[in-house]
């Protein structure tokens, strides 16, 4: 009885984080730190409305080039996702245009705020705080446990409205979220590349703009993400930019990024993708957000989670766990032994060991890559990936599964309606959005 | 059901097949005649073989890769599967005289997709034969020595659907028949000459020394036979193939959400039934109760984006009949949530009354109880947006109707502490009402927000006012804007000159899954009385210009037609109706609702031979043209621009056997002209003049597939102008010498006609060859300028080629009164002298079209493009990307731009639809500097 308390007290105690923004932190890790009690049952469902998606979906084909299966590469709005903390679960509706706060144990409506069009990403909560953007070129934060009005800003450049899809938004949307770390809050208003963008940064805690900063011929969109000294913000077709997040100065375009799913490694690489419809698979590469440069590619691949140095991904049928360290190390080594070896002239006899040991080493450590691979099991296309502690959750079409991230065993899973796109692991909790609007939330069995 | 039923009830007989994946010897009895096999002697058949399950696990054959299997035992072909035949098969093949039969699914169209194959096709090394087919068009190529001969169907084949295939070489000629029917002949002699060197036979795939296409699809049974079938064996092939009878094909309208209507009218009297569901399993069934020929089908509980497939049986005296396994996608479905009106709200009822019954946009200034608001959205299918400055009011009226779930889906309340000026863009509202007795706004205001063409304002003492259309806003009512093809409709866009003279008025839907790939040289999108209509991947949406509001939305899967520059549109409209050419019919659907009104048929001596070519309307006459079966062009997956430098298949024009006149009155037909092969990109029609070139060289009438390159066209043509109200001959001419071709050298790239108040306008590319007949890429266009009263030749004038790639060789003309442009320069008119000035940069594939104060094509760095007559300049805004034809419209007073360039999938396109407005009417305060930069 005494050991039951006790390690009830721990679960309670292990499965208090919060999930307070979009993709858990500024860095849209996907990643948790705490593992859910298993087996969970479906506590409660709300329907939130069919999701009203800014963009429909890419193309059929490029049927000129025999490309078909095109990805897209603006779908960052395919469900209500939600936020969570202090029993409170948060998502913004892009159906009723409203921000709802929903009781975690019962599902029961605490407060709702309307704005005057479409909410695409969750409130981020900061301490007694929900920050939110709306397609009506507002920015609006309101108190987290009472959804009482504290403050609006109108980051558009003028309070016009136009239709869209059967709703009036600016041309101005705020479709990045809010991003909130160290006292700032960061937002763009942005639409069309002909028109003027906008980089908002104000104090969070007094609400006072630190500096707005304008930006031509880009289409800010997708959650924005901050580390380091910077922000990044995606704009789906075209390659996501880099700017300061002290001045909002733009400081690059991560070109071998693109889409509108990104997250950044605890060393600033950027996951993303897909970077361009012309790749005949979906892909997501790993950038150098200094440089650049591509560090690695995923082939076959729309999500990946990256936690301790490993990533989780699903690739050619395929549920995989891989070393993404040594997998990193590895390809740095054969890149820069292939730039030795294209130094090298085969023509100068001289040279022609060294050639050989060039080519000998690239052998080896493509042979090497093969180890990388931690384990892998046959499996469906996941929509979703996160990590919650020692588990790793895929969101699927009308199920959601929970394996154990060490060796791909299957610990757990459920039906949902719809597609899985938004997973939740906060405070003992796991709560799912799909395609259809649906938010499902499982708990512990009692 | 993954295979067609067609061929269900011949299982029984499959199921005695022989191993039979080898050669027969020559005395061996045949075990099985399968249903589209020829009833040939056994000694005929020299190999078969039926890529399925039991001889691939057997191994009979070898599959490349592991094998996978449907329902029905077939092997999968995707990836890279395919079979490697025995090389012994390949030394049996006959030389002088021979058949190879399949029967095929192709599921995915590419480029040189092989389904049997043994050759080699290396630079001028052609060798062997393949049955196959390039893009979606089978082919049968075979070499007697010299280069690959190719049959090819001119008709596009439908992914997925089976075809029984038979290619034929007689020592004489190659022969291509798909289903039975002969789609190609050419000429050919002598022995079949093989490949010398190692070369794989092969099914699935067409491979070769260096090159390997392998198909998407399934290959159910393959065989050669050394005997060539008879009449009467194809007549069975044929008759078998047979699939529904429609009078009136097949087309899906979306109602409301998860509910659309599948209508057809059937050929014959019969039992009809729909089997549908979300793969091409396909599921549900449902029967019609309809007694006489036609049918209409409600489908419910369809799933939100999803693609559909379906298939139409009917019964006949020789059993059921299948239709093939059509699509529609339930993502294209935007049709607004119906309510229940829970009573019949007085003021709502006079305030809809004799609104066309659509989805559209409300707008009311100031609330009362709410009650007006929820009435107009229960009684109408508008999208309602409510202002109001009492926030209390607003937030208890948001919770009610939130909860019950008609917030931001058909209402949307907003708060707005001051209520005179509403930051809403002009010209949307359908119907702009008050709830209040007192207006909270000036009249001018609710005035300001009401859309153009017919939108209403009521005052809340009950005036209603109905707005006019923008002074100055043109029709773009046909595929150059309006009949007589001259991309300009005097539409003045407020002035505009440069981009940044125009605001965004709408954005959204359709998306870049509406169309088919960049919208290939297909037809342009109209826009009348305030509708946009627009055409993706054989579907059609009409939104509302002024707000976006997708009105309705069909999917027609006989509908594509593309390479318009050497053909005509598939469609037109007017105020009231949009008509569109489908197989042999012409549809007139009402433009609100998309419900079909009547359908208008050809001449009785075409209904079986022709389909619906040319299509116009004006004043009460409508016209219409017959043109051979198979000779509209349908292709647009791989290399399907139509634009490549004097290549015959990217010179030929469809051609019309007649031309008629139809009455609007009564829908019937008045007249048809029918003479020589009328081109049909040359027919323009203005002011009861109908004016079009006329080919009337009778050999070419009597031989021709209704296809022709301008090297065989080019031969007694004629101008011709008739009276369009009549059909009678005001005047014909000899056409003139052209400027560049002559009967020995050069060709006509593309052809079109256009006419001004005063001439009938042709326009020819013409471009150069050298001493071996070869393209030298350089050209010109020739101008023919005709006085329209008697066809008298007013000039003929020249300019030069900008390029020969991308569209700029068969740029369309843009024709005003006093000049004409076509790339990069133009001629002025009367005189026909060239232009002092160029236009530019054209970048990309787009044609260009005319406002008063500019061009707009696609520029700089392949962006959307104003270029400016006054200035001389262009502006551009940066990653919108038009179609490769038209895509874009100066009309209604906007600039309509609905979504073309989906599917080009380098470059960081929009991939939206939208539409600007003048700045001016706009709503946007005009500062004092932009007033004084416009004068």
């Amino acid at each position: 009885m005494h050991s039951t308390l006790i390690l009830l007290v721990l679960c309670a105690v292990a499965s208090a984080t919060p999930w307070p923004t979009y993709r858990h932190d500024n860095r849209r890790s996907g990643v948790s730190s705490d593992t859910l009690a298993l087996p969970l049952a479906e506590a409660w469902t709300h329907d939130g409305g069919a999701p009203q998606q800014a963009w429909t979906g890419p193309a059929k084909w490029d049927a000129y080039s025999s490309n078909e299966g095109l990805q897209s590469m603006r779908n960052f709005d395919p469900c209500h996702f939600t936020t969570a903390n202090h029993g409170l679960i948060y998502f913004g509706s892009s159906a009723d245009n409203a921000v709802h706060c929903l009781d975690a144990k019962t599902g029961e409506e605490k407060w709702l705020h309307f704005t005057n069009s479409s909410v695409r990403f969750p409130p981020t909560l900061e301490g007694d705080k929900a920050w939110f953007g709306s397609d009506d070129g507002f920015v609006y934060c309101a108190n987290a446990h009472t959804g009482k009005p504290l403050w609006k800003k109108r980051a558009a450049p003028s309070d016009r409205l136009i239709p869209s899809n059967g709703k009036l938004i600016s041309p101005w949307p705020v479709r990045t979220g809010v991003t909130v770390e160290n006292g700032r809050a960061w937002f763009a208003a942005s639409l069309v590349p002909w028109k003027t963008s906008y980089l908002w940064c104000i104090d969070s805690h007094s609400s006072e703009v630190a500096y707005v900063t304008e930006h031509k011929e880009v289409t800010l969109q997708g959650a924005m993400l901050a580390g380091g000294d910077r922000l990044y913000i995606p704009q789906g077709r075209a390659a996501p930019i880099a700017l300061d997040q002290e001045n909002g100065k733009l400081t690059g375009q991560i070109g071998q990024a693109g889409g509108v799913f990104c997250l950044l490694t605890e060393d600033n690489q950027l996951i993303a993708g897909p970077p361009s419809q012309k790749e005949r698979d979906e892909q997501i590469r790993i950038a150098d957000t200094t440089s650049g440069k591509r560090l690695t590619t995923f082939n076959n691949t729309n999500r990946v989670v990256v936690t301790k140095g490993k990533a989780f991904l699903h690739s050619n049928d395929k549920l995989q766990c891989l070393d993404l360290v040594r997998k990193g190390k590895l390809e740095a080594t054969i890149a820069s032994e292939q730039a030795a070896l294209k130094k090298l002239d085969p023509k100068i006899e001289a040279q022609l060991p060294e050639i050989e040991k060039l080519k000998k080493s690239i052998s080896q450590s493509r042979a090497d890559l093969d180890g990388c691979l931690l384990w892998q099991i046959d499996h469906a296309t996941p929509v979703e990936l996160i990590i919650a502690g020692d588990q790793l959750i895929a969101g699927l079409n009308n199920e959601v599964i929970i394996f154990e991230a060490s060796t791909g065993k299957q610990l757990w899973k459920a039906p949902v309606k719809g597609k899985a796109y938004g997973l939740t692991p906060a405070e003992g909790r796991l709560i799912v959005s799909t395609d259809l609007g649906h938010i499902h939330t499982f708990a512990p069995k009692p | 059901m993954e295979e067609d039923l067609i061929f269900a009830r011949f299982q029984i007989s499959r199921t005695r097949l022989v191993s039979a994946s080898h050669f027969h010897s020559r005395c061996m009895k045949p075990l099985y005649i399968a249903l589209f096999s020829i009833s040939t002697a056994c000694s005929d058949i020299i190999a078969e073989w039926n890529p399925n399950k039991s001889q691939i696990e057997n191994q009979t054959l070898k599959a490349s890769e592991t094998p996978e299997f449907d329902t029905n035992g077939n092997l999968i072909f995707s990836n890279n599967q395919h079979l490697i035949l025995p090389e012994d098969s390949a030394k049996k093949l006959p030389l002088n005289k021979f058949a190879v039969e399949a029967r095929v699914r192709i599921d995915q169209p590419q480029r040189w997709g092989g389904i049997v194959s043994y050759s080699q096709d290396n630079g001028q090394y052609e060798r062997g034969w393949i049955l196959g087919f390039n893009g979606d068009h089978f082919s049968f190529r075979l070499s007697t020595g010299g280069l690959l001969l190719e049959a090819a169907a001119p008709q596009s084949f439908e992914p997925g659907h089976w075809a029984h295939l038979l290619g034929t070489y007689d020592g004489k000629k190659i022969q291509l028949y798909v289903n039975g029917v002969l789609a190609s002949s050419r000429p050919a002699s002598g022995p079949i000459v093989f490949p010398d060197i190692p070369t794989p036979f092969v099914i699935g795939a067409y491979k070769d020394k260096d090159e390997f296409y392998p198909i998407n699809g399934r290959i159910s049974s393959v065989r050669i036979l050394d005997s060539l079938p008879s009449q009467k064996e194809l007549a069975d092939i044929a008759k078998k193939s047979a699939g529904v009878s429609f009078s009136v094909r097949p087309a899906v309208r979306f109602l409301s959400p998860g509910k659309a209507l599948l209508n057809w009218e059937a050929s014959h009297p019969g039992k009809a039934i729909v089997a549908y569901g979300p793969t091409r399993k396909l599921g549900a069934v449902i029967e019609s109760t309809s007694e006489n020929l036609r049918h209409e089908l409600i489908l419910e509980n369809l799933q939100p984006h999803t693609r559909y497939s379906y298939r139409i049986s009917s019964e006949t005296d020789d059993g059921p009949r299948f239709s093939p396994i059509y699509e529609f996608d339930t993502g294209m479905n935007y049709m607004p949530k119906s309510l229940v009106a829970e009573n019949n709200h007085p003021a709502a009822t006079s305030y809809l009354a004799d609104l066309p019954a659509q989805p559209g946009f409300a707008v009311v200034v100031g609330l009362s109880d709410g009650s007006l608001t929820k009435a107009l959205a229960a009684q109408s299918l508008l999208n309602i947006t409510a202002f109001d400055d009492d926030l209390e009011r607003v937030n208890a009226l948001r919770k009610k109707l939130y909860t019950e779930g008609l917030h931001g889906t058909r209402i949307t309340l907003i708060y707005l502490p001051d209520l005179k000026t509403i930051p809403l863009t002009s010209c949307v509202g359908n119907l702009v009402c008050t709830e209040r007795t007192t207006l909270p706004c000036p009249p001018s205001e609710l005035a300001r927000l009401t859309r153009p063409n017919g939108g209403r304002t009521v005052l809340p003492d009950g005036t209603v006012t109905s707005r006019d259309p923008i002074p100055g806003s043109g029709e773009w009512t046909h595929q150059y804007g309006p009949p007589s093809n001259t991309a300009y409709t005097g539409e003045r866009l407020g002035g505009s000159q440069a981009s940044g003279d125009l605001e965004l008025q709408w954005i959204g839907r359709p998306g870049a899954n509406f169309g088919i790939d960049r919208q290939p040289r297909m037809s342009a999108p109209l826009a009348s009385n305030g509708r946009l209509f627009h055409q993706g991947l054989n579907r059609i949406m009409t939104l509302d210009a002024f707000n976006g509001q997708i009105l309705w939305g069909m999917e027609i899967p006989d509908l594509r037609r593309v390479n318009i520059p050497h053909d005509c549109a598939n469609w037109c409209a007017d105020d009231n109706y949009l008509y569109v050419a489908i197989k042999d019919l012409l549809w007139v659907l009402d433009g609100s609702t998309g419900k079909r009104i009547t359908t208008l048929k050809l001449t009785a001596d075409h209904r079986d031979s022709h389909e619906w070519g040319y299509i116009a309307q004006e004043g009460e006459v409508v016209i219409g043209s017959s043109v051979r079966l198979g000779a509209e062009f349908k292709k647009y997956f791989g290399d399907a621009w139509y634009d490549k430098v004097g290549r015959d298949s990217d010179t030929a024009n469809v051609l019309s056997d007649n031309i008629s006149g139809y009455s609007k009155s009564d829908w019937k037909g008045r007249w048809s002209y029918g003479r020589g092969l009328i081109i049909n990109p040359t027919i323009s029609l203005s002011d009861g003049k109908l004016c079009f070139l006329e080919c009337r060289n009778p050999d070419l009438k009597n031989d021709t597939s209704g296809r022709e390159a301008t090297k065989n066209l080019w031969k007694d043509i004629y101008t011709v102008c008739l009276d369009a109200n009549t059909g009678k001959i005001i005047w014909e001419k000899p056409f003139p010498k052209t400027l560049l071709r002559t009967d020995e050298k050069g060709f006509i790239q593309v052809s079109y006609g256009a006419m001004t108040s005063q001439g009938f306008l042709v326009t020819l590319s013409e471009g150069d060859t050298n001493e071996e007949g070869k393209p030298t890429g350089k050209g010109i266009f020739s101008y023919h300028y005709f006085d329209l009263a008697d066809g008298g030749l007013n000039f003929q004038s020249q300019t030069n080629w900008r390029a020969n790639h991308h569209g700029a060789h068969i740029s369309h003309p843009v024709v005003y009164e006093d000049k004409v442009y076509t790339d990069p320069t133009g001629i002025s008119l009367p005189d026909g002298k060239p232009l002092d000035h160029k236009f530019g940069p054209r970048e990309g594939c787009s044609a260009v079209v005319g406002t008063s104060y500019g061009l707009l094509l696609r520029g700089i760095d392949r962006c959307l493009t104003f270029w400016s007559h006054d200035q001389k300049k262009p502006t551009h805004w940066p990653r919108l990307r038009p179609s490769c034809w038209l895509s874009f419209l100066p009309s209604q007073g906007l600039f309509l731009v609905p979504e073309g360039g989906g599917g080009c999938s380098c470059g960081g396109w929009m991939e939206t639809s939208l539409a600007f407005i003048p700045r001016n009417d706009s709503g946007i305060p005009v500062s004092k500097k932009s007033e004084e930069s416009k004068k």
